[in-house]
């Protein structure tokens, strides 16, 4: 437990020294201001939910994808994995520090606007398992490419495809296949924490869903990058 | 002059030994898609849209630029990390006019595609004379940006969180537009001029006042910049 947590302090330091902590508060001031001048104009909740599930995604799937190309580049990942560190204490604290930055910086938008009237339980949960769901697909496509453009290449349209539950949200469409989705019970969740009057069964269907795909796609991902990253590194 | 114009041409075959790089060149193309067929697509399923047409193309227009400004600054910033750039530092050429006339390519392919969308739009018909002012200027933020990002950034992951930021910042004066009273509170933001440039093309007013202010921050922003990267690129 102690290693894991010096791993996830030391992750704080890779993210503060590559300026993420620093620009993260500026761009969260930014949109907070945003959100201050336009909190009385009509139907500002859809964009607020869109903005939310926009910033902890980036910072999980492109930050987590920079940070291990950085690290292959400069052969931090050979000289780290001949030391006792665990590799799940290696993508675990990686995929913690980053959802930690994706939640503060959803705060402080949410805060802007709705100030502390929305529930926090799931909406902490909801932005938590976005940056963790976007994290490990991070992880997921760095196992295949380890060169920038590549990365973020294959990352766009994975990206775009995990996120189209977001259509039936904003109501241009209505697929019930969407609610399969892994990124659906963070969304749901999300969208419940603005919203007094959820009945409970869809609160616990998002929970549940969430439950059940993260510990998957970890699995999958872990089992991924330990064969075609560290084991080939 | 000569060798400058050789050099910019020799910087831009650059991006084709890349593949993904190349793939990013074809983004623009997609902007354009998006607005010539699935604005249309979606203004038909949901009329209230049109009324938001003008600031969708605005977003358009930019992100054109951006896209180019970003490709370039990944490419700057990687000649930083495998230490190319203090090599360019030796060449028998000024700094200045060596920076610039690589930002002569960014800068025309940002202005041309712009062009285009506007052409290609079927929302409002624009004079050809301002349309190709609106390119220009828009041209004028794919070197900002590219300079900017590169500037500020050690390595490729600074760059991208940079960029993020950057972005947020020449998109932030569409906000403007929602609330009038504010407006001019972005109005140090060069963009803001860009956006109020094709705000006044969309309503057949005079341009000559944004524009004017527009290209007078960028051009000022841009010398500025190409200054402090003269300093600090090569060394």
């Amino acid at each position: 437990m102690k290693s894991f947590i010096t791993q996830i302090r030391w992750q704080f330091v890779i993210l503060y020294k590559n300026n993420l902590i620093a620009i993260s508060i500026a761009v969260t001031a930014i949109y907070a201001l945003i959100f201050y001048l336009i909190k009385d104009l009509p139907n500002v909740e859809p964009f607020l939910t869109l903005l939310i599930y926009i910033d902890p995604a980036i910072i999980g799937l492109f930050f987590i994808g920079l940070s291990v190309i950085m690290e292959h580049n400069e052969n931090v990942l050979p000289a780290l994995f001949v030391t006792p560190v665990s590799y799940h204490h290696y993508l675990l604290s990686k995929i913690i520090a980053l959802s930690i930055v994706g939640w503060a910086c959803a705060s402080g938008m949410t805060l802007a606007i709705l100030g502390f009237d929305v529930q926090w339980l799931h909406f902490s949960a909801g932005v938590f398992f976005t940056c963790i769901i976007f994290s490990l697909l991070g992880l997921f496509v760095v196992s295949f490419t380890t060169e920038f453009l590549s990365f973020m290449l294959r990352s766009i349209p994975l990206m775009l495809t995990f996120s189209l539950p977001l259509f039936n949200y904003f109501g241009l469409s209505d697929i019930s296949l969407f609610q399969f989705s892994p990124i659906q019970g963070p969304l749901d969740l999300t969208v419940f924490s603005f919203d007094t009057q959820t009945e409970i069964w869809p609160i616990i269907w998002a929970y549940l869903s969430s439950i059940i795909w993260i510990p998957l796609l970890y699995f999958v991902v872990y089992r991924t990058f330990v064969k075609r990253i560290i084991k080939a590194s | 002059m000569k060798n400058l114009l050789l050099l910019s041409i020799t910087d831009f075959k650059l991006i084709f030994r890349d593949s993904s790089l190349r793939i990013f060149l074809a983004m623009p193309l997609l902007i354009i898609a998006m607005v010539l067929f699935g604005l249309p697509a979606l203004i038909e399923e949901y009329p209230i849209v049109q009324h938001y047409a003008s600031y969708i193309l605005m977003g358009a227009s930019l992100q054109t630029s951006t896209m180019f400004g970003f490709i370039y600054s990944m490419v700057l910033i990687h000649e930083k990390d495998i230490q190319v750039a203090k090599v360019y530092g030796v060449l028998p050429v000024s700094k200045m006019g060596f920076i610039a006339s690589r930002q002569v390519i960014p800068f025309t392919l940002s202005a041309l595609v712009t062009f285009l969308l506007l052409q290609v739009q079927s929302f409002y018909i624009f004079k050809i004379e301002d349309a190709i002012l609106f390119s220009l200027l828009c041209g004028l933020f794919a070197p900002l940006l590219s300079l900017s990002v590169t500037l500020f950034s050690k390595n490729k992951m600074e760059g991208m969180t940079w960029f993020k930021l950057m972005n947020l910042l020449v998109s932030i004066p569409l906000v403007g537009f929602f609330i009038p009273c504010c407006a001019w509170a972005f109005a140090i933001i060069p963009t803001y001029w860009v956006f109020e440039t094709l705000n006044s093309m969309a309503l057949g007013e005079m341009i000559l006042m944004p524009i004017i202010i527009g290209f007078g921050l960028s051009i000022g922003l841009l010398y500025l910049l190409i200054w402090r990267f003269s300093k600090s690129h090569f060394s």
